[in-house]
C-alpha cells in the first residue's frame, strides 16, 4: 500500500527525472524508489526512450521556409486577401451559390418535367446483384443514409450531396444515358472557422471512359483554385432504377471513408497507406 | 546565447545543441516596452514594424506550423496566413499576452483549420526532406548520428501523428518548442493547472505510444 502511493507520487516526477531536470534531492529520492520497485524501474526506461527520441527531435533542423517577407507583403498590399475579410466575401459568394443552384433547378424542371416530383423512396443504387449481396458502395451508402437526410430530389444531369461535417458524404447522380463522357460534379464543402459555417461551392468533372459496369474510383477535384481545395474521393457505379417509369441509369458516388478504402480506391492525399488514429 | 539587433527590437535566440546552421527552436523574447512600441506602430499601419515582427517570429510559427502538419508547403501556407491574419487582426490584440504567444494561437487555430479541410486524410510527416537536411549541415556531423537520429524524429513523427490533436499540440508546444506552462496556457486559452495536467497526460500518452511500437511483436 505504502509503495503503491509513492508509485503514483513519483510517477509524476519520472518525465522530468529522465529528462535530468529534477534537483538532486529528488533524483535521490525518485532513484532509491527505483531501486525497490520493477514496475517503475520499467516506467522510468520507457519515460528515457521517449525524452531521448524527443531530444532528437529537438535537434533535427527543421527544413527553411520558402515564403518570404515579400511575398507577405505582395499579399498585404492586396486588400481582398486579407483573411480578415473572408466574411465579406463569403456573403456574395453564398448569394451567387444559391441563386446558381435555384437557377439549375427551374431550368431542370423545364427539361425534366417530372424531376423534382420522384418520390423520395427511390432506391436508385439498388442493382440485381446488389439486391442479393451487398456491396462495398451500398454498405458506405447505408451507413450514410443513417448519418444524413436522404436527398429526395434527383435530376437529370446533376449530383444531389447529401453529408455532415465527419460523416461519409453520399453523391447521387442521375446521368442521361447519352452523358458518356464528362460527368459534372457540383457539391458543397463544409468548413467551420469558430462558430461560424462556411460553405464553399465545389465543381469539377468525372470523366469515365465509357459507363463502367464495374464500380471504380474516381476523383473529384476542387475546381476553384483556393489554398484550401478540397480533393474527395467517390466510388461511381452504375445501378438500376427501381421504379419502371425510371428508363435511364443511375450512378451512386459515395465517398470513402477513412480506412475504408481499398482495392483500386486512393486515398486524397496519395497515400492510402497511413496508420495511426484519426485526427 | 545571440544577442541580435532588430531595428529597435532587440531580443534573443536560444539556439539548442546540434544547430547546423538550420532552423533549430528560436525563441523570440521582446524587452515589453519595445514590444509595446512595435505593436502600437503596427496598429497605425506601419509595415515596417510589422516586418520586425515577421522577422523576429516567422521561424518559430513555421516551426510551430511544421510540427503541427508535419510538411514544408503546408507549414509555409499556414506562416503566411498567419501573418496576414495577424497584421488584419493587430487592432484587437490588447497585449495581454505576448506577441508570440498571440500568433502561435492564431498559427494553431489556422493549423487545425487546414487538418481539418483535409477530411479523411491525416497528418503524414514529410520523409522526402531528410537527404536535403542532411545536405544543408554545415558542420560535419557523424553519419552514424544523423541515421540514428533520423530514425528516431520518423518514429516521433509517427507516433505523434496516430495521437489525437490536443496532445499532439502539448507535445509540440512544450516538448518540442520548449514553451513554458504559461505561455502554452495563453495559446490555449485556459489555465496553467490545465496546463500541467494535459501536459502529464499527453507525455504519458506518447510513452505508451512509443513503448508500445518499440515492443518486439509477437
Amino acid at each position: 500500500m505504502w509503495m503503491r502511493s509513492e508509485c503514483s507520487r513519483l510517477s509524476v516526477q519520472l518525465w522530468d527525472y529522465a529528462a535530468l531536470r529534477l534537483s538532486a534531492d529528488d533524483t535521490a529520492l525518485v532513484e532509491r524508489h527505483l531501486l525497490q520497485c520493477r514496475r517503475c524501474r520499467e516506467e522510468a526506461e520507457s519515460y528515457r526512450q521517449t525524452v531521448g527520441m524527443l531530444t532528437a527531435v529537438r535537434r533535427q533542423p527543421v527544413p527553411a521556409s520558402q515564403s518570404t517577407w515579400r511575398g507577405l507583403q505582395a499579399r498585404l498590399e492586396t486588400p481582398r486577401h486579407h483573411p480578415a475579410s473572408r466574411s465579406a466575401d463569403w456573403l456574395p459568394r453564398l448569394t451567387l451559390a444559391g441563386a446558381g443552384t435555384v437557377l439549375a433547378a427551374m431550368l431542370l424542371f423545364v427539361v425534366t418535367g417530372s424531376g423534382l416530383h420522384r418520390p423520395a423512396s427511390v432506391r436508385p443504387y439498388s442493382t440485381e446483384s446488389a439486391r442479393t449481396t451487398p456491396s462495398h458502395e451500398e454498405t458506405q451508402i447505408a451507413e450514410a443514409k443513417a448519418a444524413g437526410p436522404e436527398p429526395s430530389n434527383l435530376a437529370i444531369g446533376d449530383i444531389f450531396e447529401s453529408f455532415l461535417p465527419g460523416q461519409p458524404a453520399l453523391v447521387r447522380a442521375n446521368v442521361e444515358p447519352s452523358v458518356r463522357s464528362t460527368v459534372p460534379v457540383h457539391a458543397s464543402h463544409s468548413r467551420t472557422h469558430g462558430r461560424t459555417n462556411h460553405w464553399t461551392a465545389r465543381t469539377g468533372s468525372v470523366s469515365p471512359p465509357t459507363l463502367p459496369s464495374e464500380p471504380y474510383t474516381a476523383q473529384l477535384d476542387g475546381g476553384d483554385a483556393t489554398p484550401n481545395s478540397t480533393r474527395h474521393n467517390f466510388v461511381m457505379s452504375p445501378v438500376t432504377a427501381q421504379s419502371e417509369a425510371e428508363t435511364s441509369p443511375h450512378y451512386v458516388i459515395g465517398s470513402i471513408p477513412a480506412g475504408q478504402a481499398t482495392g483500386a480506391s486512393t486515398s486524397s492525399n496519395g497515400d492510402g497507406s497511413d496508420e495511426g488514429g484519426a485526427l | 546565447m545571440v544577442i541580435r539587433g532588430v531595428g529597435c527590437v532587440v531580443y534573443h535566440a536560444v539556439k539548442q545543441e546540434g544547430d547546423s546552421g538550420n532552423m533549430i527552436a528560436t525563441t523570440g523574447v521582446t524587452m515589453p516596452g519595445v514590444e509595446d512600441q512595435l505593436v502600437t506602430r503596427c496598429r497605425a499601419g506601419d509595415q515596417d514594424a510589422f516586418a520586425q515582427v515577421y522577422a523576429q517570429y516567422e521561424r518559430q510559427v513555421f516551426r510551430y506550423a511544421y510540427h503541427l502538419l508535419g510538411n514544408r508547403e503546408d507549414a509555409d501556407d499556414i506562416k503566411q496566413d498567419t501573418f496576414l491574419r495577424a497584421y488584419s487582426a493587430i487592432k484587437s490584440f490588447r497585449s495581454e499576452s505576448s506577441l508570440q504567444t498571440w500568433l502561435l494561437k492564431i498559427c494553431g487555430n489556422l493549423c487545425r483549420d487546414r487538418i481539418k479541410s483535409w477530411d479523411h486524410r491525416k497528418v503524414t510527416y514529410d520523409s522526402t526532406l531528410r537527404d536535403e537536411q542532411m545536405g544543408m549541415s554545415g558542420e560535419a556531423e557523424d553519419p552514424l548520428a544523423i541515421v540514428q537520429r533520423n530514425e528516431m524524429t520518423d518514429m516521433i513523427f509517427r507516433v505523434l501523428r496516430g495521437m489525437p490533436e490536443s496532445q499532439r499540440i502539448i507535445i509540440v508546444l512544450h516538448e518540442i518548442e520548449d514553451l513554458n506552462y504559461e505561455e502554452i496556457a495563453e495559446i490555449l486559452g485556459c489555465s496553467r493547472t490545465s496546463v500541467k495536467l494535459r501536459v502529464f497526460r499527453a507525455r504519458r500518452a506518447l510513452k505508451e505510444r512509443v513503448t508500445s511500437l518499440m515492443m518486439p511483436r509477437v
